[in-house]
């Protein structure tokens, strides 16, 4: 049977991406939050270490060097927005600054976890008519 | 505009500064490092009657695609399979990227 994209099958199916952000520890309550907004259902932070150099560090007059990896799932279709929020951010807000990117999800299994971390309730019923 | 590439490079904790070295040398602006937990299969630990360290450190790097692969070398030789680091280092597609100055 030849492959079909499931997208085009269903296009209630919206495509899913991991956004990876880095931002100093202190804030990283505050981008949370902010991600929050966007329809996140799942998200998971983990503790690192920046490496910039002590040269470059005392240079700027920085002294933090500990960060908080912030991982996302959202939707494919909200990244424009949440991506110019996000940097929006990174210029405005105070001790603020990071790097976001996202990283394309290839694939996924289960319905109530596609449905949790889409956030999409209206799914299950539209399946269900398409079957 | 130039594409990125994230590189992830799994090594044995402590030695991120030589992994980082390297990067920058190569050309990479920064990282971060992320504290880890490694799992080897205890069969083969038993079998061989060795213990690999579980104590991991994750260096992940953002760099524009066109210096990805001078970097993913240079990883390989300085804390590779063969080094007492013990790294691998692969490098995932990235999307959108902001934060980051892309002027040249």
């Amino acid at each position: 049977m030849a492959k079909k994209e499931i997208s085009k099958v269903n296009p209630s199916i919206k495509k899913l991406k991991l956004l990876v952000t880095v931002v100093d520890r202190s804030k990283a309550l505050f981008y949370m939050d902010l991600l929050e907004q966007f329809e996140v259902n799942m998200q998971t932070m983990l503790y690192g270490k920046g490496t910039a150099g002590k040269e470059i560090l005392s240079y700027l007059g920085l002294a933090e060097t500990e960060k908080a990896v912030i991982l996302s799932i959202i939707r494919e279709d909200k990244t424009k927005e949440i991506l110019e929020t996000i940097s929006e951010k990174f210029e405005k807000v105070k001790n603020g600054k990071g790097i976001a990117y996202t990283i394309p999800l290839k694939s996924i299994i289960g319905v109530s976890v596609y449905q949790f971390l889409s956030n999409s309730q209206t799914f299950k019923k539209e399946a269900q008519a398409n079957e | 505009m130039s594409n990125f590439e994230v590189i992830l490079c799994i090594i044995n904790a402590g030695f991120s500064e030589d992994a980082m070295d390297t990067a920058r040398m190569l050309g990479a602006r920064g990282g971060t490092v992320i504290n880890a937990r490694g799992t080897a299969s205890k069969e083969a630990e038993k079998i061989f009657n060795i213990t690999i360290q579980p104590e991991k450190e994750i260096v992940m790097i953002l760099v524009p695609s066109d210096i990805k692969d001078a970097i993913l070398k240079g990883l390989y030789d300085s804390v590779g399979v063969n080094t007492p680091a013990q790294g691998i280092a692969f490098t995932l597609p990235v999307d959108d990227v902001v934060g980051i100055s892309t002027a040249k």
